[in-house]
């Protein structure tokens, strides 16, 4: 259970951190609402970026494969 | 859990996200666009500006600027003055035939606040940042439509809820962001949609449920309203400036006269808007100045005062009520504008993370296994 929710928990406590900072006070405030919004974004957008990218390298393999089995036919 | 519990979550979870997901995709994508309604304004130009004119230019009269307004635009009558933070030189003029309207057919013009002239008319009804904000705020149908956009806003929350609870089953066997790639598109996706959804849980049920608070702001005015008509009837009321105090200029049935008279007796705050005897913000025999504070918090919590025009003497009817706090805590909360540039563009990243959970939460339907249609 602990395994499954510490992380999730930590982004949201740092979420709720975020949009409340910025609303409590200025400067300080909004540079702490951008860090700790930051993180969310960071880990959303890493997973997305890293995704892809893995996709595009099984492509390429399973093209490879492709071809060379219509080579050695 | 109980596997039969599971399956129950999970209908909610489905049949909750599939009605609200057009609806809600729709809501992020003309979103998009509306985070940076200022500055799309000020690139195209779509701004209107005050003329330069020497700093410490005197001020016309409130009464001036309506004169001015109701003598460019005859049968038409002002409702509200709004003042914006960011140009202090203009005077957003609201103007409709008549005070008790529904503002569907209103106008709202700039009025220079120095001299008093109609500097002209923003051209909010026309253009592409119109469409998406009607598309936005209440697809063209009015407060029905606010209502409705509001239903789907609470069904999102549903679906947000429902999906932290099939998180945890989902991610028995998962370390924290792990994805699945070697697998199927389907089981990539599955994972992804499990991985944003709970990264963006926070600022989704944030944003959605802010969302729908804003679409009752109309009801949640016309109940204060009815509260400060019924503190006023009832006679409880607090004076903060009697008819005849000292120190603040004697009432004279002007306009002006009346807002000095509330700035006597709230020094330190700010006007955010005038509402003219008879609008939804007013009563019919007070005008309302609603002022605001100069701290980022008690700038956006307003408190309205009542002044009567021609006996001077200032009001508070009934203090800010909690429905009107979340009102104006749910606003910048939705708007993601209260921490300059850098907040926009994590609203409008964390926008686009949402729009791929419910991507993908479509896609996971759509493919779905023979084992999920029986569920």
């Amino acid at each position: 259970m602990t395994r499954i929710w510490f992380w999730p928990v930590v982004v949201a406590l740092l979420s709720i951190l975020g949009l409340i900072a910025g609303l409590v006070s200025e400067g300080l405030g909004d540079c702490l609402s951008w860090g700790a919004l930051a993180v969310p974004v960071a880990i959303g957008c890493h997973a997305l970026a890293r995704s892809r990218a893995v996709k595009q390298s099984l492509d390429v393999a399973a093209a490879r494969t492709a071809n060379h089995d219509g080579n050695s036919r | 859990m109980r596997a039969a519990v599971l399956r129950r979550w999970g209908w909610v979870h489905k049949w909750s996200s599939l009605v609200c997901t057009p609806f809600i995709l729709l809501l992020c994508l003309t979103g998009l666009p509306l985070i940076f309604s200022h500055e799309i304004d000020h690139l195209t130009g779509a701004e209107i500006e005050a003329p330069p004119m020497p700093e410490g230019t005197p001020r016309a009269s409130v009464d001036q600027v309506a004169a001015e307004a109701i003598q460019a635009y005859p049968g038409l009558v002002p409702l509200y003055f709004f003042a914006e933070e960011d140009a202090p030189d203009l005077w957003y003029v609201k103007l409709d035939t008549r005070v008790d309207t529904d503002e569907s057919q209103s106008l709202l013009i700039m009025s220079d606040a120095r001299t008093a002239d109609v500097v002209g008319v923003p051209n909010f009804d026309e253009g592409f940042m119109s469409v998406m904000y009607r598309l936005h705020v209440d697809l063209y149908a009015g407060l029905a439509g606010k209502l409705f956009l509001g239903f789907m806003g609470l069904l999102l929350m549903v679906a947000i809820i429902s999906g932290v609870v099939l998180y945890a089953p989902f991610m028995r066997k998962l370390g924290f962001g792990e994805v699945r790639r070697e697998r199927t598109p389907r089981t990539r996706w599955l994972d992804l949609h499990n991985l944003l959804g709970i990264v963006t849980l926070v600022w989704a049920l944030a944003v959605g449920f802010t969302g729908v608070i804003n679409t009752w702001a109309d009801l949640i005015f016309k109940g204060w309203q009815a509260e400060q008509v019924r503190a006023l009837q009832a006679g409880e009321t607090r004076v903060l400036l009697a008819a005849d105090a000292e120190g603040a200029p004697a009432a004279d049935g002007s306009l002006q006269t009346a807002v000095d008279r509330v700035m006597a007796a709230a020094p330190d705050m700010a006007v955010a808007m005038i509402a003219w005897p008879g609008t939804l913000r007013a009563t019919p025999e007070h005008v309302a100045v609603i002022l605001s504070g100069n701290t980022p918090l008690t700038s956006r919590l307003t408190q309205a005062l009542l002044v009567d025009p021609a006996s001077g003497e200032v009001l508070e009817a009934s203090g800010r009520p909690w429905y009107v706090t979340a009102l104006q805590l749910s606003e910048p909360l939705h708007f993601g504008d209260y921490g300059g540039l850098p907040l926009k563009i994590l609203w409008a990243l964390l926008d686009v993370l949402t729009i791929v959970v419910l991507g993908s939460g479509l896609y996971l339907w759509i493919k779905r296994g023979a084992s999920e249609t029986r569920a």
